[in-house]
């Protein structure tokens, strides 16, 4: 297993050309990037798991491009107050599999571009995006999932929650499903209000004032949610209790 | 403990809990038994504070102070909790972070972690609950049973005086049931003082936790007040009500 570190520390692997870095992934690897540095990261998984986790609070605008040929990755991004984010995402061989957890922090207008190819069958692509908008923020989120014909036997799942904080009204979720295959798997949920009274009332039912079982849920849900190990998420909790609140 | 006083309880127009009274003493445990949709957990809710219902005419006082005021966090520091009739899955929130952010706030200081980590074990081996469920999401895959265990790992964690039980042994099979009631005894005996209002269809909980006193509810009031005999005899005829309640304005038995 490698575990590579991007930005605060002087590893430095794969190509770089001009604002963007290649990274070819031939076994399994963690990563994590915690500044962003370039315009675009490349991703070639070849038969390989790869976990990546990018901690986003750049004001930069970052394009994200993930290419399987075959091999499972998790990819996790907590971006808060950062720029406009592009994720593409190419299933080039069969059995390649992306589980996708963003979790955004917006106190001012993001907009979150995914798109998943489904070029082979037996691919899966699983996308999570939960985003809470505060102050002058609001979301928009566009997933567009592409599963063409003759890749049979496809999983595809849009999910996408926004906790509205502000009174925003700009909120925006696009789930697209361009599905030119019978033999296909799909579903997609996009929620977009504020935290459940009933959620809340159980927690507070245990003695929890109303601000903590916010925060609470505020952490399950852009923390909680990601696929990274216990120790990180610890982490990632203390520093969004510390900076941003 | 609780002496709820003349309550009428409103929800969305229509009126659940009409002029109910009811008063339990330090140490007894009450049982409120009734058909569907008559008000049983309405009365949890309502002693929660729980913003769907509205109480329009009436008084909760607990140990001597009026806690209508209070909002569902402070009665719930003052010692009152309610163990769910469906506990609320929560994805991401850990069973952990969940206690020890709830046990902070009850005692006011963030508790100390090693005492907290040897409470828990403690806990979960008495429920018989496996290890890794403490960093799980809270109730988050857990099944009819495991989320009621739950609720009492989170009664035993956060040591209340005043305990509300809705249907706790609804969807929980005969061994989770005994263990159940095992660690509900146990509370009892480590807390003598501590009351308990049960809300239940049958009597099997009640084999395990022996009652003080057995209530039927009708149309938002209590008809008939008992004891564990009550109880066995609502089971033994069904939810037939009239006949145990006419039976028992007469004062005659109820044939078995």
């Amino acid at each position: 297993m490698n575990r590579i570190l991007i930005g605060n520390s002087n590893n430095k692997i794969g190509v770089i050309k001009q604002d963007t870095i290649i990274i070819d992934i031939k076994e399994n690897t963690n990563i994590l990037i915690k500044d962003i540095l370039f315009k675009k990261y490349l991703f070639n998984v070849y038969d390989a798991k790869l976990n990546v986790l990018i901690v986003n609070e750049n004001k930069r605008d970052v394009n994200y491009e993930i290419n399987i040929y075959k091999g499972n990755v998790s990819f996790n991004n907590l971006s808060y107050n950062s720029s406009d984010v592009k994720l593409d995402i190419n299933l080039n061989k069969e059995n390649s599999n992306i589980l996708v957890y963003n979790s955004v922090i917006s106190k001012k207008k993001q907009k979150y571009e995914i798109s998943i190819n489904h070029n082979k069958k037996l691919t899966n692509s699983n996308i999570y995006n939960n985003g809470v908008t505060k102050e002058d923020g609001s979301i928009l989120f566009n997933v567009s999932s592409f599963v063409p014909k003759k890749s049979k036997d496809c999983v595809v799942n849009q999910n996408s929650k926004i906790i509205t904080l502000n009174d925003t009204n700009d909120n925006e979720i696009n789930p697209i499903l361009l599905i030119d295959e019978f033999e296909c798997e799909a579903k997609h949920a996009a929620f977009i209000g504020n935290f459940n009274q009933n959620e809340l009332f159980y927690l507070m039912s245990r003695g929890l004032s109303k601000q903590d079982a916010m925060n609470l849920l505020i952490n399950g849900l852009l923390i909680g949610t990601l696929d990274v190990c216990f120790n990180e998420k610890e982490n990632l909790k203390k520093k969004l209790n510390d900076d941003w609140r | 403990m609780l002496e709820i006083k003349d309550l009428s309880v409103k929800v969305e127009n229509k009126l659940v809990l009409d002029k109910f009274n009811l008063t339990i003493n330090d140490g007894e445990t009450h049982v409120i038994m009734g058909p569907n949709g008559v008000g049983k957990s309405t009365l949890t809710k309502v002693i929660m504070a729980d913003s769907n219902y509205k109480v329009i005419n009436g008084d909760i006082i607990y140990n001597g102070k009026s806690i209508l005021k209070l909002k569902t966090d402070e009665r719930a520091r003052l010692g009152i909790f309610l163990a769910m009739q469906n506990p609320l899955e929560i994805d991401g929130v850990t069973n952990s972070d969940f206690l020890r952010t709830a046990l902070s706030s009850k005692e006011k200081k963030n508790i100390n972690l090693y005492s907290f980590i040897k409470k828990i074990d403690k806990a979960k081996e008495d429920l018989k609950m496996p290890d890794e469920m403490v960093h799980r999401s809270v109730n988050k895959g857990f099944s009819g049973g495991e989320k009621k265990k739950n609720e009492i790992l989170q009664m035993k964690m956060l040591e209340p005086e005043f305990i509300m039980l809705d249907e706790i042994d609804s969807g929980v099979d005969v061994d989770a049931l005994k263990i159940v009631g095992d660690n509900i005894n146990m509370y009892k005996k480590d807390h003598p003082s501590s009351s308990y209002l049960i809300i239940t269809h049958y009597t099997h909980l009640l084999k395990y936790v022996k009652p003080d006193l057995v209530h039927v509810v009708k149309d938002g009031k209590i008809v008939k007040t008992g004891d564990y005999n009550l109880a066995t005899k609502i089971e033994n005829n069904g939810f037939n009500f009239e006949k145990v309640v006419i039976e028992a304005i007469d004062g005659s038995e109820v044939s078995e």
